[in-house]
């Protein structure tokens, strides 16, 4: 059964990519958190997003294009990327999220997939 | 001595140099930081060595040599190589022939970007095509420097992080991209509309100056020299709005032989051109508006009744507070002030509750009507909102008379 683990991270988290003193430790945590994934052969796919102050959120109505620099929602934390994972069920899909490093200073948010087409 | 050099050199070609570097490199705050070291390098050299034949020349060399430094140490990625190899080649050819292309109409794109924050789209070109600092634009924008160096800042790291494109939009997309550049140059000259400031040198010469490219590059759009116009036709009257003690001196009672007839008839001859490409616009129907009023120098008076069908023109097409208040204003002077504050009854209080030119007017109608204390609470709440002193001043002698 597949799951997005949905990143959500602070101001600080997205920071600390890039500054020095905190970028390895954050880098590291990801990247032991990727590999951790495959080794369990449950990763299937993902991506890390840019900071949400490179967000742009686009709407339209009727014939008018509304173009707004910023996210979707201004919320404390934001997404900063997504992992898709394949497990059993939902306990273990928590499992993994708790492993996320975000799960500890924002949120880790776990979603079912919605698979399309006969199953 | 050579102050004034560099300062010239900076006035002019600031935004072209920006321009050229930033359209391959596309890291605009990389630019600014090599354009300035190179401006550090300039003030020691240039007292010792003499100002070169080519100062821009000299400084984009030295600026393209900080930038392939700086990226090197960033190690940035493959895209942005590429753009400084291409870099590194036509300023061999700028080497050779002193110029450089003028790509500063691509910068107003990417300033107006639809990605980037409407309220910075103005600051952006003021700081990019012309070297203003935060500190130097805050103040028109009614924001602290603090407030207005985390926008730039923040804006030029979008159009970096997201790769904003710096080029020409074509096709479909042109026409409203071009308004979006259109529309921010029109806030950058309002800025300076408001609150001429001595100190800083004129906002509304930056105003025009960006018009003009836009014209030169787009000779067949309308709107373009309908705002070229338009600028032209308000930056005419500049000696006419202070009178000789600075005290506000409103349209109607300026002194005509103040205007300067040579910025006048330039913008008759823009908006005449504009005007025979056959797509009307919001510019051209203001700009139409300004004519009206400028031919007061030639006729003596103001022709109201042609005024209120260019505003109702205008209304449909742009349904600004400020077009809603000026057309209540020109229909008072028409028709009388009861009709004035007919057109004003049917426009939303609420909205235009903290519209200060709405209360003038307003006031100004009732005190024709005869209304006399209505227009003094008008005047009131007027010169409460009014942003700068000479205004403000004007209000209070209403008031008073």
């Amino acid at each position: 059964m597949k799951f997005a683990v949905l990143v959500y991270e602070t101001a600080e988290e997205f920071s600390s990519r890039k500054d020095e003193a905190k970028m390895g430790a954050y880098w590291g945590g990801y990247a032991a958190y990727n590999e951790a994934m495959k080794m369990a052969g449950v990763a299937a796919g993902g991506n890390a997003l840019q900071p949400p102050s490179l967000a742009t959120t686009v709407r339209v109505r009727g014939d008018r294009r509304l173009v707004q620099d910023g996210p979707f929602s201004e919320t404390k934390e934001q997404l900063g990327g997504l992992f898709v994972i394949d497990v059993l069920d939902l306990d273990a899909a928590i499992e993994w999220a708790a492993k996320c490093p975000s799960a500890a200073l924002g949120a880790a948010e776990v979603r079912p997939i919605l698979e399309m087409g006969p199953s | 001595m050579l102050q004034p050099v560099i300062e010239r050199v900076v006035r002019e070609s600031y935004g072209r140099l920006v321009a050229y570097l930033a359209s391959r490199s596309r890291d605009v705050q990389l630019v600014e930081d090599a354009l300035s070291e190179a401006l550090i390098v300039a003030l020691k050299e240039w007292p010792v060595q003499g100002v070169p034949d080519s100062p821009e020349a000299w400084l984009l060399t030295v600026a393209r040599r900080r930038l392939v430094d700086a990226r090197r140490k960033a190690d940035r990625e493959e895209v942005a190589w590429q753009g400084v190899a291409e870099m590194m080649r036509s300023a061999e050819t700028v080497r050779q022939e002193g110029e450089f292309p003028d790509e500063r109409v691509k910068l107003l794109f990417v300033c107006a970007h639809p990605a980037l924050d409407e309220s910075v789209r103005a600051p952006l070109m003021l700081s990019l095509l012309f070297g203003l600092t935060a500190e130097e634009i805050a103040g028109s924008f009614l924001v602290s420097s603090a407030t207005m160096g985390q926008r730039l800042v923040r804006a030029k790291q979008r159009i970096q992080g997201l790769k904003l494109k710096f080029d020409v939009p074509e096709g479909d997309r042109l026409e409203e991209r071009l308004g979006s550049v259109l529309d921010a140059i029109y806030v950058a000259y309002g800025v300076s509309w408001e609150e001429p400031r001595e100190s800083v040198r004129g906002l509304g010469e930056e105003a025009l100056q960006m018009a003009e490219i836009v014209v030169r590059m787009f000779p067949e759009e309308g709107e373009g020299k309908g705002l070229l116009a338009l600028i032209l036709y308000l930056k005419s009257r500049d000696r006419a709005r202070r009178d000789e003690w600075g005290q506000y001196v409103p349209l109607s009672e300026q002194v005509v032989d103040l205007w300067d007839r040579e910025l006048i008839l330039k913008a008759e001859n823009e908006l005449k051109s504009a005007v025979r490409l056959g797509k009307l616009g919001r510019f051209q129907w203001e700009a139409s508006i300004q004519s009206v009023h400028a031919s007061r120098l030639w006729t003596g008076a103001t022709d109201w009744g042609s005024l209120c069908v260019l505003y109702d023109e205008l209304m449909h097409l742009h349904c600004s507070a400020g077009v809603c208040v000026g057309r209540a204003a020109a229909r008072g002077e028409a028709f009388g002030a009861r009709e004035g504050l007919r057109c004003l009854a049917e426009l939303d209080e609420v909205e235009l509750q903290g519209y200060q030119p709405y209360w003038a007017t307003k006031g100004h109608l009732l005190e024709q009507a005869g209304e006399r204390d209505e227009a003094r609470n008008c005047y009131q709440m007027a010169i409460q909102m009014a942003g700068n002193e000479a205004v403000r001043e004007w209000l209070r002698r209403r008031l008073e008379s």
